[in-house]
């Protein structure tokens, strides 16, 4: 279930990061590979961190009833 | 997940989305050169835009195909042309609350020229509308280069004056204030010339008016600014409008010819888009800005963390 969680906002990174691309016309290949990278890394991040804030609700929310 | 795995993780996924931008790039790109219908051309452009990928970070590419159907070449989110370059803003603007006068000459778009005049003949009388190329101060061998520049965009974005005839009420001006602009080397647009008989007493003039009608245009980078009026009565009115296009942070000739593409063709053609505060072309050509300035660097960091 990680991985795919993690596949996903790899996905949506990629298809977000190919987004900005069109919106913003960078005039060079490498300005466009930074914008997909860094759409990638940061949907991964915010990805990752979602999944773990919502396991450490769950085990609270468990800890406490 | 350990530190170290999740490290690894990060470096692995940025290879990974190195190769796909590698590859958008390189296909957007050669999309724009490949003829609409030539699909050898088409073929022949994924075949190097797998090798760049995998020269990149050893990816595959498996989501880009030809359509070999009746309706020719079928590119995935591509487009067959270049589009035209879109003028970008950098600056700040007033709101204005009274509207450009409606007449027949108001409604015609004003036609873009330039012109090297000195501070006492600024504004040109009857002009429809005017704007001055402002520098903070004289050339330093620490910003002749930029001022060089942004001379070469002048001379290079806007017909002479003298070279049209457009009634005077039809033009937006362009300033160059130089102390002799009747001088030999001003008419062969010798920039060492004009940056050398800049005249600072106009910029200050057009700091001190723009100021006067938009507080918050601090003018406190290095410039040089572009400062416009239309119609050019408006200047020290306050709630008129008042453009300033700030080119403090572009220093390369592309940047600051983007700016000037976006003061002529927008600025100057319509002058009711001059927009004030949050504007999205800001966020838009910052990250441009900064993507093209900052990209080829971080993909060599990423190529030299992860190995070849």
């Amino acid at each position: 279930m990680n991985l795919v969680n993690h596949a996903l906002s790899v996905a949506v990174g990629v298809i977000l990061g190919a987004g900005v691309v069109w919106w913003v016309r960078p005039d060079k290949p490498a300005g466009v590979a930074f914008i997909v990278v860094v759409s990638t890394l940061l949907c991964f991040v915010l990805g990752a961190s979602a999944a773990l804030l919502s396991r450490l609700v769950g085990k609270s929310g468990n800890g406490g009833g | 997940m350990t530190l170290v795995s999740m490290t690894l993780v990060s470096v692995t996924l940025a290879r990974l989305s190195l190769a796909c931008g590698v590859v958008v790039a390189s296909v957007t790109a050669g999309f724009a050169a490949c003829p609409p219908d030539d699909l050898k051309c088409l073929e022949d452009l994924l075949k190097a835009g797998k090798k760049a990928s995998s020269a990149a970070g050893g990816g595959k590419t498996r989501s880009l195909s030809i359509d070999r159907g009746s309706g020719g070449p079928v590119p995935a989110g591509s487009v067959a042309t270049p589009p035209p370059p879109r003028p970008q803003p950098g600056g700040i603007v007033v709101k204005a609350t009274a509207a450009r006068p409606h007449s027949a000459e108001a409604d015609a778009a004003l036609t873009p020229v330039r012109e090297y005049l000195r501070a006492a003949e600024i504004p040109p009388p009857g002009v429809g509308a005017y704007g001055l190329v402002v520098f903070q101060s004289k050339a330093t061998p620490a910003n002749r280069d930029k001022l060089t520049m942004v001379c070469r965009s002048f001379v290079a974005f806007f017909p002479r004056g003298a070279d049209t005839d457009v009634p005077i009420g039809d033009r937006m001006i362009t300033v160059w204030p130089v102390d002799d602009p009747a001088s030999p080397r001003a008419a062969a647009d010798d920039c060492d010339f004009v940056i050398d008989h800049y005249e600072l007493s106009a910029a200050e003039a057009a700091i001190r008016d723009a100021h006067r009608q938009q507080p918050e245009a601090t003018f406190q980078g290095e410039g040089p600014y572009l400062v416009g009026w239309s119609p050019s009565s408006t200047r020290g009115v306050p709630d008129k409008l008042v453009l300033v296009i700030d080119m403090s942070a572009d220093n390369s000739q592309a940047s600051i010819d983007h700016k000037f593409l976006f003061w002529k063709s927008q600025i100057v053609l319509d002058p009711a888009k001059w927009r004030s505060g949050f504007s999205l072309d800001r966020i838009r050509v910052a990250i441009h800005d900064f993507a093209d300035q900052y990209g080829q660097s971080m993909l060599d960091a990423i190529k030299l963390v992860g190995g070849k």
